[in-house]
């Protein structure tokens, strides 16, 4: 949803932050801010370091986009089309004006999600959320590194096992689903799930990111209801897990 | 609680204002800002710094250094006399969007910025692209020019810059420059894919 708020178009920017405004006490996710910190604050940092090496316009644009691929080089045409007066020529001083703005964004998202809600819910504890983006004498630092057990102590695995009976229901349901309607990421959500019935929840390197929609479906339990644009895996989930699902229609919104 | 005194500002010069900041004297007001970049600056492809002559690289630099003084103090006055009662409304939205011009000529030009100076200029740019004096209300305009005042130090902490971002997000200043790509639609990406590849043509003409 925080996404949302920097939309290209107004109608759904406005919509995003009266979702927000309008539903208090309202609550993220600590997981969201995993997401936001993978999708789009990493971005922001590859254009801040690709602007910064490249010593001109079209060398900028060419690194963008080989290193960041088509999403990182958009975002860089959509912050020049947003400045009106960009001139390419001369290169120092496209720079500098660019650099301005990707350092003030780099500066203020994180800090933004925090105060547009009430109360971040991080239930798992979860380490990654935890690690705020770093600025070394303006070298940004935002990886996000692979889950071990020499660099997280989360709780997640005792989060997931809470919700024992919630997976088993939701397993039976995605066993019902018919291939048109599951997703990569629910493909990708029934496989742990299956692993962590079994077992335990298979949490080290990636696995959280891969079901994310999970964690904070879960995570929504403790709310009222989850708002969120993600609706092919929400619609799915939220009956077997037991929380209010709310879509965000981004194509009802834009049509309007 | 007086803040912002800069080593070079002359006691006697130095002004305190009603909200008790201390204003940093003017480096020249001979000339506004405009006035003095588009006379004593030849920024047509940075060729001094290129040809290597020592004299010319510092001579170029010492009038960078005057010029963005000026440009400072001049968008200092423009955002304080954005909320000056005495002002004529007509006057107060001029001084304010000259206080926006100065912010944009000051971010392409300020090669002393450091990122701090950075954050604060591209926060203060962003929360007013497209705006007018009449969005922002008197306690919103004094913490612009609190802010265009710390952008007149020469160093910027990063205590500094966050202080100040704070302050703008505690008055629900939005800062956001729209970025998210992910639903862009076919004519958007269009009309974006046309733009960069001119400006591509644009800079390689240049080059």
């Amino acid at each position: 949803m925080f996404i949302h708020m920097r939309d290209f178009d107004p109608s759904i920017r406005t919509a995003a932050e009266n979702a927000f405004d309008q539903n208090h006490p309202s609550s993220i996710s600590a997981f969201s801010l995993v997401e936001l910190k993978g999708n789009y604050i990493q971005d922001l940092i590859l254009l801040h370091r690709k602007v910064s090496d490249a010593d001109c316009f079209e060398r900028a644009c060419a690194r963008i986009r080989n290193s960041g691929g088509r999403r990182s080089y958009l975002m860089f045409a959509m912050l020049i089309s947003w400045m009106k007066d960009f001139s390419p020529h001369p290169w120092n001083m496209a720079r500098r004006g660019l650099l301005t703005y990707i350092e003030s964004q780099l500066a203020i998202t994180w800090q933004d999600i925090i105060q547009s809600v009430d109360r971040v819910f991080n239930d798992m504890s979860c380490t990654r959320a935890k690690e705020v983006p770093e600025d070394d004498d303006g070298t940004w630092k935002v990886s996000i590194p692979h889950c071990r057990q020499n660099n997280t102590d989360c709780n997640i695995v005792a989060f997931m096992k809470s919700f024992d009976s919630e997976l088993r229901s939701l397993l039976a349901a995605l066993n019902t689903l018919s291939s048109t309607v599951m997703t990569r990421e629910l493909y990708k959500i029934k496989d742990i799930v299956k692993q962590t019935i079994a077992g335990e929840y298979p949490w080290e390197g990636q696995t959280c990111r891969q079901v994310g929609d999970l964690l904070i479906g879960l995570q929504s339990k403790s709310g009222n209801k989850l708002i969120s644009s993600n609706a092919k895996e929400h619609q799915q989930l939220h009956v077997p897990l037991g929380y209010s699902f709310e879509e965000f229609p981004i194509v009802k919104i834009r049509s309007k | 609680m007086n803040k912002y005194v800069t080593g070079n500002a002359p006691v006697e010069e130095t002004k305190v204002s009603s909200n008790n900041i201390v204003y940093l004297p003017a480096a020249s007001k001979a000339l506004s800002s405009t006035e003095y970049y588009k006379k004593n600056i030849d920024y047509s492809g940075g060729k001094l710094e290129s040809e290597g002559v020592k004299g010319f690289t510092i001579q170029k630099h010492s009038l960078m250094q005057a010029a963005m003084r000026e440009i400072l103090y001049e968008a200092f006055e423009n955002i304080t006399d954005s909320f000056n009662e005495n002002i004529t409304a007509a006057g107060r939205s001029n001084s304010f969007d000259e206080w926006k011009d100065s912010l944009k000529i000051a971010s392409r030009l300020a090669d002393h910025f450091n990122g701090n100076h950075r954050r604060i200029l591209g926060c203060l740019m962003s929360s007013t692209q497209d705006k007018d004096v009449s969005d922002f209300d008197d306690k919103v305009l004094r913490l612009f020019q609190e802010a265009t005042n710390t952008l007149r130090q020469p160093r910027v902490t990063k205590p500094e810059s966050k202080g100040i971002i704070n302050k703008l997000m505690d008055k629900k200043i939005n800062m956001r420059i729209p970025l998210n790509p992910d639903n862009l639609d076919r004519k958007e990406i269009d009309r974006l894919d046309s733009m960069m590849s001119e400006f591509i043509r644009i800079s390689k003409n240049h080059e």
